[in-house]
């Protein structure tokens, strides 16, 4: 790892790793600062540098007596020093062909000595130097030339160690949001369970006390419970589940299909609540129950027409059914008559009206609010 | 101080979204002779509120949608109609009496209709009803 050959990648796939550990444009740090100080020191020159080279600039994350943190790229001693395997070393910029023009070098402040020890990543990316320049031309001896290159070491393990511990910071952040989420979500599926079964309470309390008939009670709450769960089931998995309007009408009539007469349905495609989605399941349990005890689905030519439309106030949904015997009102008004002309109103914020038309029952809802 | 009218004379207001819970609620007033009105959400109880200065206990649901939840309506009954009585009851887990913003009854869902109507019944002994 200590002398990674130096990797041949072009410099777009360069500049990406180099933007992967986020380190351009940030704050001094002291571990850097002191690199750069060292450096200084041990290679006895005026001016260090730890230098991240981008495409078109350098950003100097740590400098000694140079007082700015980032320079253009053509004036650049160091996207030499890139080229390199480990080491550039510049004795003398003036008489080196490859600062001819440069006026950092021809002009202020009058760079001459320059040492940069590479940057590189373990698979030999190199993202920048640890340099040193000097205004008067000079040479390293070979301790200097070693340390400047453990000091490149150290700067590239401060470098690497920053990037795990962002990684790690936002594997933990990562990890607390997923934590989080899931805890809403348990906590939403808790309440939206207990919602349910105060629905269900209401439903067996209001079964029991209109009915004076523990058997029919006992059905009668049963096949409610058993329309409730089946609605349940098309409700997408989600905290703000939604079902289709025809995938809600389709299953409250799955069970009803099997008998004499038949059903002719047709809407377009509407979205209804969770609850609007429970409270129509219910209605049209309660109309399908009805019509194949009493109504249209007693007869081979009996036919319930279940049809809806957006109108402009709103859904319109209707139930008419025809072809059965005649029909009258029921003696006593339960907890289903309720249902139909209050309660599934309620859901849609609208209208309900349920009528025992002699050739058929009638039950139309007309919501008054947005579905959904 | 029984009003002239009886218990029907003590109104409750049931404040809860879900129409099939909110007349079970309403059931359970009538059976122990109370009279009560209905809200959907916040804004609809604080309506009939201005319009019902007869109506002595709150009962209300704390998840609901429209621009209060019914802590936030809690609140707002406690400031502006002081004498008036709280019931909260919801399904949120953790929730306990000690995490009411006001004085009242706190009945986690789903409720013991034994439970609402003891408290109804307290409420209106405490009034004299």
């Amino acid at each position: 790892m200590h002398h990674t050959d130096t990797a041949a990648v072009d410099e777009a796939t360069r500049s990406a790793v180099l933007h992967s550990y986020s380190l351009l444009d940030t704050p001094r740090e002291s571990d850097f600062d002191d690199l750069a100080r060292l450096a200084s020191e041990i290679c006895q020159t005026p001016i260090a540098v730890v230098n991240l080279v981008d495409t078109t600039r350098q950003f100097f994350k740590a400098e000694i007596g140079l007082g700015v943190r980032e320079s253009p790229l053509e004036t650049s001693f160091c996207q030499h020093a890139l080229l390199a395997r480990d080491m550039l070393i510049v004795p003398d910029a003036t008489v080196d062909p490859r600062f001819d023009g440069n006026p950092l070098v021809h002009r202020t402040p009058g760079l001459r000595f320059y040492a940069g020890a590479l940057l590189k990543t373990d698979a030999g990316v190199p993202l920048g130097t640890l340099c040193v320049l000097d205004y008067a031309p000079r040479t390293l001896d070979e301790r200097q030339i070693g340390a400047l290159q453990i000091l490149a070491r150290q700067a590239m393990t401060q470098i690497e160690l920053r990037r795990a511990l962002g990684d790690e910071r936002r594997a933990s952040e990562a990890l607390r949001a997923s934590e989080a989420r899931q805890a809403h979500l348990v906590r939403e599926m808790s309440h939206r369970m207990k919602n349910t079964l105060a629905m269900v309470q209401a439903i067996v309390t209001q079964t029991l006390r209109q009915s004076d008939d523990a058997d029919a009670a006992r059905d009668a709450i049963a096949a409610r419970l058993a329309a409730l769960g089946r609605a349940q089931d098309i409700l997408k998995n989600e905290a703000n589940s939604t079902a289709l309007i025809g995938d809600v009408v389709e299953t409250a009539l799955s069970p009803h299909r099997t008998g004499q007469g038949g059903f002719v349905v047709d809407g377009p495609k509407i979205e209804l609540s969770a609850p609007q989605a429970l409270g129509l399941s219910l209605a049209l349990h309660e109309l399908a129950t009805n019509a194949a005890k009493y109504g249209a689905l007693t007869k081979d030519d009996g036919t319930v027409r279940v049809v809806w439309q957006m109108a402009t106030g709103g859904l319109e949904f209707r139930w008419t059914e025809s072809g059965g015997p005649a029909v009258a009102a029921p003696r006593r008004r339960g907890f289903g008559t309720n249902l139909l002309e209050q309660i599934v109103a309620s859901y849609f914020e609208g209208e309900a009206e349920l009528a025992f038309a002699p050739d058929g029952v009638q039950f139309s809802l007309i919501a008054g609010g947005p579905v959904l | 101080m029984s009003e002239p009218n009886g218990r029907a004379g003590f109104v409750v207001l049931v404040v809860e979204d879900d129409p099939l819970v909110r007349l079970d609620m309403v059931c359970l007033a009538e059976d122990i002779g109370l009279t009560a009105l209905e809200a959907a959400n916040a804004d609809k109880a604080i309506a009939l509120l201005e319009r019902h200065p007869e109506i002595r206990v709150l009962i209300t649901d704390i998840e609901m949608p429209g621009s209060m939840d019914g802590l936030k309506l809690a609140s707002a009954v406690r400031d502006r109609w002081p004498p008036i009585k709280i019931i909260v009851t919801s399904g949120r887990k953790g929730f306990t009496s000690g995490d009411m913003p006001v004085e009242g009854i706190f009945l986690p869902k789903p409720y013991l209709p034994a439970a609402v109507r003891e408290a109804l019944n307290h409420f209106a002994s405490e009034l004299g009803y």
